[in-house]
């Protein structure tokens, strides 16, 4: 994870609201198998990202690339590279 | 045809007074009054209605009480529903291998689904074209079946599910239609009941359909007013109730206490008024429910009425009561002064309620009826002050919008 705000930033989605122990949101932590999340969660996440960031999707380029994402890490990644897409400033 | 008899084994409340039955209980016997001025509630939108008044939950069902991967597709009408129905279980000391059992069903009723995340969807697709629903679990808070389908993976069931919605009538059907599923054999237990959580919304509704009293806004707890010359109106109320309901096959041979055996039910529709239930319509549910049940007129000695405090509706069921019992003075109550009209759960919390009335052979009078009006001067209205009286056998009328008519019968349990 390169970027802290990001890394804050989706902790904070996990911790407050999916309810996940902060401990547990570690990089190479899996969504499904360690967080415990599901596919309505996935959803639920897509609609976080609109809400903090801002975040817009193209459904055939993200849904693949949502589709792919299996630890924190990965998420971190993805929302990074939308940051840079979409040009979002992020609060300092 | 031979039947199963149909026995209560346990109960859950959510009702204006608090959470759980005892709460219900203590209000109501002590005659307090849960309705409440509502203007600030309303906020800004005050000035759109005449009716100020509801009773509103006095206290909340912690929504943190339910996981959150179930809590997610519940808005407040489906926790209250999950609250009573686990407290109905609880109550019933019923396994958790017999809940999960393809013998253990449900029949949940609301009037529809949650308001507030229907209110909240609409302001997210109205205000943000970018977004079609604020989150996953959207649509399942406001989907119809939601408590039915949100009570019913939480606990894990695995029998027969249905959903029922008719408004005023929903939980008194919902009673009804378990108790025919668990007499032809269907199932050996079910959870049934209703759930209605206050929306604006809904007392617009009614104050829209001039239902709603409003003359009483400064002094809430003189309203609604059942049979009362001076009624000018319901008060919107919430809550939710569950019963446990058994085969007395099943609770006999896992001897359980049997609370009450529901003997009668029937329910009819009186295609004239979407508005307005007739007394031709009434009586004749009453009395079909009665036959249901094999009790003549003469064998209830309580009933526990409708009344929401409508001019025309208590009229009408008043008339309709004296005309089925005429010759014996049964006496009647209703506890909507109480704890206002909850809609769909109005029917299950007011039949537990009477259950308590059987119990303790004291019932409970209609607060704030003073001077019945002439409609209802005929009938044996039970005195302010309360009525030390032996229940064998009760009936609870609800009737709803639409002109759907339900009336269950419910008699002590002797073997």
């Amino acid at each position: 994870m390169s970027d802290t705000r990001v890394n804050g930033m989706v902790k904070d989605i996990f911790v407050e609201f999916f309810e996940v122990k902060e401990s547990l949101v570690r990089p190479e932590a899996t969504l499904f198998e360690d967080l415990g999340l599901d596919s309505m969660d996935m959803v639920d996440l897509a609609v976080e990202l609109q809400t903090r960031f801002g975040f817009t999707f193209d459904r055939a380029a993200d849904e693949e690339k949502i589709r792919a994402i299996r630890t924190v890490q990965n998420f971190c990644d993805y929302v990074e590279e939308k940051i840079k897409i979409l040009n979002i400033k992020l609060p300092d | 045809m031979n039947r199963n008899r149909v026995v209560i084994t346990g109960y859950g409340v959510v009702s204006p007074y608090g959470i759980g039955a005892e709460k219900m209980f203590d209000g109501l016997y002590a005659n307090r009054s849960a309705v409440v001025n509502i203007r600030e509630w309303l906020g800004p939108r005050a000035p759109a209605y005449h009716s100020l008044v509801a009773a509103p939950l006095q206290e909340n069902p912690d929504p943190r009480d339910v996981p959150r991967t179930f809590r997610r597709n519940m808005g407040p009408l489906a926790v209250m529903a999950y609250r009573s129905c686990i407290d109905a279980i609880a109550h019933a000391a019923v396994s958790p291998g017999a809940v999960g059992s393809p013998g253990f069903g449900i029949v949940f009723s609301s009037t529809a689904g949650s308001v507030e995340a229907l209110e909240e969807s609409f302001r997210v697709y109205i205000e943000d074209t970018l977004r079609v629903l604020p989150n996953s679990g959207s649509f399942f808070k406001i989907m119809s079946h939601t408590c039915t389908a949100n009570v019913a993976h939480a606990l894990g069931l695995r029998g027969m599910a249905y959903s029922v919605s008719s408004a005023c009538a929903s939980s008194t059907q919902a009673i009804g239609i378990a108790t025919d599923l668990l007499r032809r054999g269907a199932q050996e237990m079910i959870l049934c009941g209703g759930s209605e959580e206050l929306h604006p919304l809904v007392v617009l509704i009614f104050d829209l359909l001039q239902a709603a009293s409003w003359k009483y806004n400064d002094r809430p707890t003189q309203t609604p007013r059942p049979f009362d010359a001076q009624r000018d109106g319901t008060v919107c109320g919430a809550g939710a109730g569950a019963l446990l309901l058994e085969t007395e096959a099943s609770a006999r041979r896992r001897n359980a206490p049997i609370l009450g055996e529901i003997v009668g039910y029937a329910t009819n529709i009186d295609p004239t008024s979407m508005a307005q239930s007739s007394q031709e319509s009434i009586v004749a549910c009453i009395r079909a429910a009665l036959a249901d049940a094999g009790v003549p007129p003469e064998e209830v000695d309580y009933v526990n009425a409708h009344a929401t405090a409508t001019v025309a509706g208590d009229a009408a069921e008043a008339l309709a009561i004296e005309e089925v019992f005429r010759g014996r003075p049964v006496p009647v109550s209703s506890l909507k002064g109480h704890m206002g009209h909850a809609l769909a759960a109005a029917g299950v919390l007011e039949l537990v309620g009477s259950l308590e009335m059987m119990r303790r052979g004291r019932l409970v009078p209609s607060l704030n009826l003073e001077t019945p009006c002439p409609e209802a001067a005929g009938l044996n209205h039970v005195p302010a002050a309360g009525l030390e009286s032996r229940v064998r056998c009760f009936v609870k009328n609800s009737f709803a919008f639409g002109g759907i008519n339900a009336v269950l019968a419910v008699k002590e349990y002797a073997e």
